[in-house]
C-alpha cells in the first residue's frame, strides 16, 4: 500500500513483513482486517511494568516517567491486540491496575498538600489529571477566593495551572 | 462567582445580627411589632446583603456612624473557629450554616480577617481529603453517611462533580458506556 499523507501523520509506504510505525488508530484498523500484527510499546511489557511499580513503591515523592497516555494505550491494546503481546495479558492487567491505585494513593497524599496557587503534577498521565481535575479546581477556586477575602492576600494573587500541562508536554 | 449564582444569592441573604445606631420611624416590623419605631440599640438580624450597605454607609455626610453595627454571626464566633481548629473533619458544617465558606469570604472581606479566612483554608484542605476519600467510594451518592450531612454547600458540590469524575472514569475503563 502507498503512504498516506495526513495533516497530524504520515503513513508510510506498507509491505509485507516490514516493521513500521503508524498511529495507533491505523494499526488498530489493521489489526482488525488481520493484516498486521502489532508490536507493544516498550513500556508495555512485564520486566518494564515491574520496573515502573518498584520505583513507585520506592520513590513516595515523585511518579514513574510512564507516557502520558500509558492507561488509554494499554486499555486499546489489551482489548485488540492481546494476543501480539509476548507476556501473559492478565499479568500485564494486573499490574497496570497496580500501578494506576499506587498512583492515584500518591495523588490522594498530595492532595493533603493543596494550596491555592500551585499544584505540580510531574509525569502524571493526562487520563489521571482529568480523573482529579474537577475536585482540584473546585478547592482551588474556593481557596483562591478565600484568600482573595483579605486584602494581604489580594497582593499575592497569583495563578499557576499551567503547571501541570507544562511538565506533560515535555514527555510528548 | 458569576451573576446568576443562586448559592451566591443564598448566601447573600443570611441572616447576621445587627445593633441599630439610630431610632427608625415605622420600622418596627423588624421585631415583630407593626407600626411602632425601632429604637436606638435594638438588636435585629437582618440580611447580610443588606446589613453589610447599612453597616458601611453612614446616617448624614457629616456623621461617621453608621445605620446599624454588624455583630458577629454565630457562625463564625469563638466556639466555632475552636472547633474548626481542634477538628474540622468532624464539625457539622452543614448545621452551623449552609453557606458556610461564602460567609466566611463575605466576613473576612469586610473585616480583612486574615486570621478567619486562613482558618477556613485549612478547614477546607482537612475536609477536602475526607471528601475525596468519600467520593471515590464505589456506591455512589446514595450512601448513608453522616459526615456527608455535614457538608457546607459548596462541599455538596464538590463531592457531587468528584464523584462524577471518578464514576466516569471506572465506566470506561471497564467499557460499560451508557
Amino acid at each position: 500500500m502507498n503512504g498516506i499523507e495526513l495533516i497530524t501523520d504520515n503513513i508510510p509506504s506498507i509491505r509485507a513483513m516490514q516493521r513500521l510505525s503508524v498511529p495507533l488508530w491505523f494499526a488498530l484498523i489493521l489489526k482488525r482486517q488481520n493484516k498486521c500484527s502489532l508490536v507493544p510499546p516498550d513500556w508495555l511489557n512485564l520486566k518494564s511494568l515491574q520496573d515502573f511499580y518498584q520505583y513507585e513503591v520506592n520513590e513516595l515523592t515523585s511518579f514513574a516517567k510512564l507516557p502520558n497516555n500509558w492507561l488509554e494505550q494499554s486499555k486499546l491494546i489489551f482489548e485488540y491486540a492481546s494476543d501480539d503481546i509476548n507476556d501473559e495479558v492478565y499479568k500485564l492487567k494486573s499490574l497496570v491496575q497496580d500501578l494506576k491505585e499506587i498512583r492515584m494513593i500518591k495523588v490522594q497524599k498530595g492532595l493533603q498538600l493543596i494550596n491555592e496557587s500551585h499544584l505540580q503534577l510531574d509525569n502524571l498521565s493526562l487520563l489521571e489529571i482529568n480523573e482529579i481535575r474537577p475536585f482540584v479546581v473546585e478547592i482551588m477556586g474556593k481557596l483562591t477566593s478565600l484568600d482573595k477575602s483579605t486584602s494581604t492576600g489580594m497582593e499575592q494573587d497569583e495563578m499557576q495551572y499551567g503547571d501541570n500541562d507544562g511538565d506533560i508536554e515535555d514527555d510528548l | 462567582m458569576s451573576y446568576y449564582d443562586l448559592d451566591d444569592f443564598l448566601s447573600e441573604s443570611q441572616r447576621v445580627p445587627c445593633k441599630f445606631n439610630i431610632t427608625v420611624p415605622l420600622l418596627g416590623y423588624l421585631e415583630g411589632t407593626p407600626g411602632a419605631d425601632i429604637s436606638e440599640g435594638s438588636k435585629v438580624e437582618l440580611p447580610l446583603w443588606i446589613a453589610e450597605f447599612l453597616a458601611i454607609s453612614a446616617v448624614s455626610e457629616t456623621s461617621e456612624v453608621g445605620f446599624v453595627d454588624l455583630l458577629q454571626p454565630e457562625a463564625l464566633n469563638k466556639k466555632v473557629i475552636n472547633a474548626i481548629k481542634t477538628d474540622a473533619v468532624s464539625l457539622d458544617a452543614h448545621s452551623i450554616c449552609q453557606h458556610f465558606y461564602s460567609l466566611v469570604e463575605k466576613w473576612a472581606k469586610l473585616y480583612n480577617d486574615k486570621e478567619l479566612s486562613e482558618v477556613a483554608q485549612q478547614m477546607l484542605r482537612d475536609r477536602a481529603h475526607e471528601i475525596n476519600n468519600y467520593a471515590q467510594n464505589l456506591r455512589g451518592a446514595h450512601q448513608e453517611s453522616n459526615f456527608l450531612y455535614s457538608l457546607d454547600e459548596f462541599e455538596k458540590v464538590l463531592y457531587k462533580t468528584s464523584h462524577d469524575s471518578y464514576k466516569q472514569l471506572r465506566k470506561w475503563m471497564h467499557n460499560e458506556n451508557k
